[in-house]
């Protein structure tokens, strides 16, 4: 395992700035942009990239590795390893940033299972700095009890019984979209009407929880 | 993979099942890494997906439903603090547009400056979590703020009645008409502490729209129960 140094919050933290600056560029041009400028020795393109798939690149470790430890750890290396590549070399495709670091991440935490030493890295970076982040997703100060509630006021609100039926089959049932369409006579118009208003109201009713949870921990 | 075709696809939710194929699954993970707003939705829609199991249990009678910690957090003084500029604004507001309070004219019409101190009390639509709105007796000289979720439906206005259910008959305590979203979305319907006397409640919610027909009725939008307890 290399370093259990963290990435600073505060790069990572800066995720939305990297949404607002590239919102009006493609994916693939924002990637190639950034290979380009790390190739040419830019500490701010690293940090950008950094910025940019953290909290993505966490995310999936976090849902693969079932190890909220040693998906910080992972993350890290997998920085570790695409800067030192990025900086001495160009990739094939540089438009697919985001797939070379997610094959990057894999990677590695398949040579953790299989217990292989992990590439031992030397790359360093003024863009990872060795500051203890634990930052996790956007709702994680949100309690089980507050999800709960959340939860409660949704389906209270969803009106119809079929309508809080399509969630229950969806995400407890697991049953396939077009099962439950043909289950309950509704058309694949209303599922995804009812699924998308559901999600974006329950998005809101999280965080609205997250802002009052921040406002306990103040003071 | 573009948004449209996540949408239409399920993938968020076939992906949170675990029934992506591999290309799929791929293709989505690399969308994720560099959209922090995808990601947003997908964690949201794990917290949902958990959220339903957990609650399902609860609705279920694995476990007893608890009290919301933030409900906990809303009575204490700095959810108030932080929050009285608007409550305050809310509540002269309210008093402004009583049209009926029976009983309660030298109530509402006393100052707002005479009051001791002020309570928000977010009131949550819970199903199978009935005793979500206990609260204790506000005192005599405080106000009480009640917040109302009125949810995402698309109405401008809202009608809240608050009315006691423990007695023989229905008693309407309060009327509020007119109202709109204030403090986070929230409808705010202040109410002099002494109105809430140990007993039950039930706030009755009705939504409608500017544009409307005068003749129309408002729509019903549900019922919350609320328990106030006596004073310790």
């Amino acid at each position: 395992m290399a370093s259990r140094g963290r990435i600073s919050p505060s790069v990572i933290a800066g995720g939305s700035r990297a949404v607002v600056e590239g919102e009006n560029k493609l994916e693939l041009e924002i990637a190639a942009d950034l290979v380009a400028r790390i190739r040419a020795g830019s500490r701010d393109a690293e940090e950008a990239m950094i910025r940019r798939y953290g909290a993505g690149l966490l995310y999936l470790l976090k849902r693969r590795a079932r190890d909220p430890e040693l998906a910080l750890d992972l993350r890290q290396d997998t920085f570790r390893v695409a800067l030192e590549k990025l900086r001495s070399s160009p990739l094939e495709e540089p438009g697919r940033l985001a797939a070379y670091l997610r094959g990057v991440a894999l990677n590695l935490l398949i040579a953790q299972r299989r217990k292989d030493t992990r590439r031992a890295t030397t790359a360093d970076s003024d863009a990872i700095e060795t500051v203890a982040d634990e930052r996790g997703g956007p709702f994680d100060n949100v309690s089980r009890e507050q999800v709960r509630g959340a939860i409660g006021t949704l389906l209270e609100e969803l009106g119809t019984p079929r309508d809080r039926e399509i969630l229950t089959r969806l995400y407890i049932d697991d049953d396939d979209k077009d099962a439950i369409c043909a289950a309950l006579g509704v058309d694949s118009v209303h599922f995804n009407r009812v699924l998308f208003r559901a999600k974006q109201r329950f998005r809101e009713l999280l965080e609205r929880a997250e802002r009052r949870a921040k406002l306990r921990l103040v003071g | 993979m573009d948004r449209q075709h996540i949408r239409e696809g399920q993938i968020v939710e076939r992906y949170l099942q675990g029934k992506l194929s591999a290309a799929e699954e791929q293709a989505f993970e690399e969308a994720y890494l560099g959209d922090p707003e995808l990601l947003a939705e997908l964690e949201a829609a794990e917290r949902l997906r958990d959220g339903l199991k957990d609650f399902h249990e609860v609705e279920h009678g694995a476990r007893p439903p608890l009290r919301p910690r933030w409900l906990e957090l809303a009575g204490s003084p700095r959810y108030g603090i932080a929050a009285s500029v608007v409550a305050a604004a809310a509540l002269v507001a309210s008093g402004m547009l009583f049209v009926q309070s029976r009983g309660l004219e030298s109530s509402v019409t006393a100052p707002l400056a005479a009051a001791s101190s002020m309570r928000l009390l977010p009131l949550v639509s819970v199903r199978g979590a009935g005793d979500a709105n206990v609260i204790g007796a506000p005192a005599a000289d405080e106000w009480a703020v009640l917040l109302l979720d009125p949810g995402f439906a698309d109405y401008d206005r809202y009608r809240a009645v608050l009315v006691r259910v423990d007695g023989a008959a229905e008693q309407e305590i309060l009327r509020l008409d007119g109202m709109t979203p204030t403090y986070e979305h929230q409808l705010a319907l202040g109410l002099p502490g002494r109105v809430l006397a140990p007993g039950a409640y039930e706030v009755r919610l009705a939504g409608g729209r500017r544009d409307w027909p005068a003749g129309r009725a408002l729509d019903e939008l549900g019922r919350t129960p609320l328990t106030v307890t006596p004073r310790p």
